[in-house]
C-alpha cells in the first residue's frame, strides 16, 4: 500500500501552521523514517497520517482504514499482566483467526524481534527494551498495511536501541509499509528511505 | 466491533491475569459490607431492645381518672374499650377496705378490686397464674407469701389462694396492696388502657372522649410521666450518625475500584487499538469487578451478620431485632453495592470518554 501526503497544511488552534508538505510518497512496503528536533512536528505527522488529527488543506490519499494501522507507542502500552504471547494473540482475535494461523503469526513475530524466548513472560516484567521490541512485534503480528511508530527509542540506552533497531529489520522486510518519526540516527539508517522536518517542510535526506 | 466471544475470553483471561487485583476489590468490598452490616445491626438491636423496654414499662398506657368522686370513670365503657382493635388491653379497679393476713399479724394491706385485663397491664410479660387475689412480689416477700399458697385473709375475704405477681416492669414501687378480681361494679377510680404504638398519637384525646360521656369529667393521662431526659430509641435510631455508612461505603469501593481501572487506562487505550469499542473494552475492565463487587457483598453481608449475630435468645424481642436488623442491613448492603458499582461504572465510563483518537494521542 503505497500513499501521499499532497499540499498538507496543518496548524493547531490560534498557532501557526506547524507542517507545510508540498507533497511526500511512501511506496508500498517501504519503511521511511521521519527526523527533526523536539517539536518539529514529527508526531503530529504520524497523527495527520494515522488519521487522528485533520489538516486544514490538503491530506493524505492512499492511507488504509483505521481499523488496518497498527501503532508503535513511543509510551508502553501493553497488557502487563498478560503473557507476551497473549499480547500479540490480542490484535487477532478481531480477525477472526483461528488459534493455529494465529500461534503461528505470533511465533513468526517473536522470532523476528528476539523474543521467543520470552513467549510466556508477563509482560508487565519485560524491560523497556524489550517492551518496545513486543510492540514491533505485535505491530508485525498481523500483517497490517500501514505501521506508525513514534520514537521507539526514545527512553532507551544505546544497547537496548540497536535490539530495537535490530528488531525493526522485521517490520522493513515485511509487506506493511512502515513510517517511524525518531530522531535516533540508529533507527533513521536502518530505514529505506529518511526525510527530515525542517520548519514544517519534509525535506528528503 | 469484536464478537462476544471474543469479549468474554478477555473478561476470563484478565480476570485470571489480574488475580490478586481482583482479591482486593473483593476483600475491599466484603470489609465496607461488613462493616456497614455490622454497625447497622448493633444499631436496629439497640433500638428494638430499648424500644421494647420502654413499651414493656408502659409507654403506650394511659391511666384514666376523675377528680370528682360523685363522677368515677364508668366501668362499662372502660371495658368496652378492649372491644377496639388499637387497643390491647383495658382494665380498672376502685379502692376497697383493709385487709390483713393471718399469716403476718400487724401488717395491713390495702384492697384494689380489679376488672378487665388488669392482671395482664401490670405483668404484661410474666401473666400471672390464675389466683383469688394477686400481690406483688416485693409484698409477698416481706411477709413471705409464697405463689400457690392458700391463706386466710381479714376483712371478711375468708381463705383464698394468693397469685404471686412481678410488677417490676410497671410498677416499681407496687405498696401494700392486694389485687382482688371482682365483678364490674358502678364505678372505677382508676381504668387502664394499652394501646398499639400506632394508635399513640390519637390515643389520649380519643380516650378521654369516650369515657368522658355525660356528665363526667375525665382526665387521661400517660402512665409513664414525662422525662425531658429520656431519648426515643426510634428517634435516636434515625438519627444516627453512622445512617449514611452505606453511602461512604459505595463512594470509597467505587473509588477504589475507579482507581485500579484508571491505572490500567493505557491497556484500555490497547484495547481501543486493536478494534475494542468503547462499550465492549468497559465491559472488558467493569464487568468482572463488578461481579467481584457482588460476590464481596454478599460475603460481607454473611460475614457481618455472622460476627455481630442476630440475637442469642430466641426471645419475640430479639426475633423481631433479627428481622428488622436483616432487612436493614440487606438494604444497606444493596445500596452500598449499587454506589460503589455506579462510580465504577462512570468512572471507566469518563476514563474512557473522548474519541479513540485522544486515547491514541495520549500514548503518542
Amino acid at each position: 500500500m503505497s500513499l501521499t501526503i499532497r499540499e498538507l497544511v496543518f496548524a493547531y488552534p490560534g498557532q501557526p501552521a506547524v507542517l507545510t508538505i508540498e507533497e511526500l510518497r511512501v511506496e508500498a512496503g517501504q519503511m521511511v523514517a521521519i527526523t527533526g528536533p523536539s517539536g518539529s512536528g514529527k508526531t503530529t505527522l504520524l497523527q495527520l497520517i494515522g488519521g487522528l488529527l485533520h489538516p486544514q488543506q490538503g491530506g493524505v490519499e492512499g492511507g488504509p482504514p483505521f481499523e488496518s494501522i497498527r501503532w508503535v507507542f513511543q509510551t508502553p502500552t501493553i497488557l502487563g499482566r498478560r503473557t507476551v504471547l497473549d499480547n500479540l494473540l490480542l490484535g487477532l482475535h478481531q480477525r477472526r483467526w483461528d488459534q493455529s494461523r494465529a500461534d503461528l503469526a505470533a511465533g513468526q513475530a517473536l522470532v523476528a524481534t528476539g523474543m521467543d524466548q520470552l513467549a510466556d513472560r508477563p509482560a508487565g516484567s519485560l524491560s523497556g527494551g524489550e517492551i518496545q521490541r513486543l510492540q514491533i512485534a505485535r505491530a508485525l503480528v498481523g500483517r497490517p498495511s500501514l505501521v506508525l511508530a513514534d520514537e521507539p527509542t526514545g527512553q532507551l540506552d544505546r544497547t537496548n536501541t540497536e535490539r530495537v533497531v535490530a528488531s525493526l529489520a522485521a517490520l522493513r522486510t515485511s509487506d506493511s509499509t512502515v513510517i517511524v518519526a525518531t530522531h535516533d540516527p540508529l533507527v533513521a539508517d536502518a530505514c529505506h528511505r529518511r526525510f527530515e522536518l525542517r520548519n514544517g517542510v519534509a525535506v528528503e535526506v | 466491533m469484536w464478537r462476544l466471544s471474543v469479549v468474554i475470553k478477555e473478561i476470563g483471561a484478565n480476570l485470571i491475569a489480574e488475580r490478586w487485583r481482583a482479591v482486593v476489590i473483593a476483600v475491599i468490598t466484603a470489609a465496607a459490607t461488613t462493616s456497614v452490616v455490622a454497625t447497622e445491626l448493633d444499631q436496629v438491636r439497640r433500638a428494638v431492645a430499648a424500644d421494647a423496654e420502654l413499651k414493656s414499662a408502659g409507654r403506650y398506657v394511659y391511666v384514666a381518672w376523675t377528680e370528682g368522686a360523685d363522677t368515677p370513670v364508668n366501668p362499662t365503657r372502660c371495658l368496652a374499650l378492649r372491644h377496639n382493635q388499637a387497643v390491647l388491653a383495658a382494665g380498672g379497679y376502685t379502692h376497697g377496705g383493709p385487709v390483713s393476713v393471718a399469716k403476718a399479724p400487724g401488717e395491713l394491706f390495702g384492697a384494689r378490686m380489679m376488672v378487665g385485663d388488669m392482671p395482664a397491664l401490670l405483668a404484661p410479660h410474666n401473666p400471672p397464674s390464675p389466683g383469688q387475689v394477686y400481690i406483688s412480689q416485693t409484698a409477698a416477700a416481706r411477709v413471705g407469701l409464697a405463689d400457690g399458697r392458700t391463706v386466710l385473709l381479714g376483712g371478711g375475704l375468708g381463705n383464698a389462694r394468693v397469685s404471686v405477681v412481678d410488677m417490676s416492669a410497671r410498677v416499681p414501687d407496687p405498696g401494700p396492696w392486694v389485687w382482688i378480681p371482682a365483678a364490674p361494679g358502678e364505678k372505677l377510680d382508676e381504668c387502664w388502657v394499652e394501646v398499639v404504638p400506632a394508635a399513640d398519637q390519637v390515643a389520649q384525646p380519643a380516650i378521654t372522649a369516650w369515657l368522658s360521656q355525660g356528665e363526667r369529667t375525665v382526665i387521661v393521662t400517660r402512665f409513664l410521666a414525662e422525662d425531658p431526659l429520656r431519648t426515643d430509641p426510634v428517634t435516636v435510631f434515625a438519627a444516627r450518625s453512622t445512617r449514611y455508612a452505606w453511602a461512604a461505603s459505595g463512594v470509597i469501593v467505587g473509588v477504589v475500584v475507579w482507581l485500579i481501572i484508571w491505572f490500567r487506562r493505557s491497556e484500555m487505550a490497547l484495547y481501543r487499538t486493536v478494534g475494542s469499542s468503547r462499550g465492549q473494552t468497559t465491559l472488558i475492565f467493569v464487568l468482572p469487578y463488578m461481579a467481584l463487587m457482588v460476590v464481596g457483598t454478599l460475603g460481607g453481608l454473611l460475614l457481618g451478620i455472622y460476627i455481630h449475630g442476630l440475637g442469642a435468645e430466641p426471645t419475640a424481642t430479639s426475633l423481631v431485632a433479627a428481622r428488622t436488623s436483616l432487612v436493614a442491613a440487606s438494604r444497606q448492603s444493596f445500596l452500598t453495592l449499587s454506589i460503589g458499582i455506579l462510580i465504577a461504572l462512570g468512572g471507566t465510563l469518563l476514563t474512557l470518554g473522548g474519541s479513540i483518537a485522544g486515547h491514541i494521542r495520549n500514548r503518542l
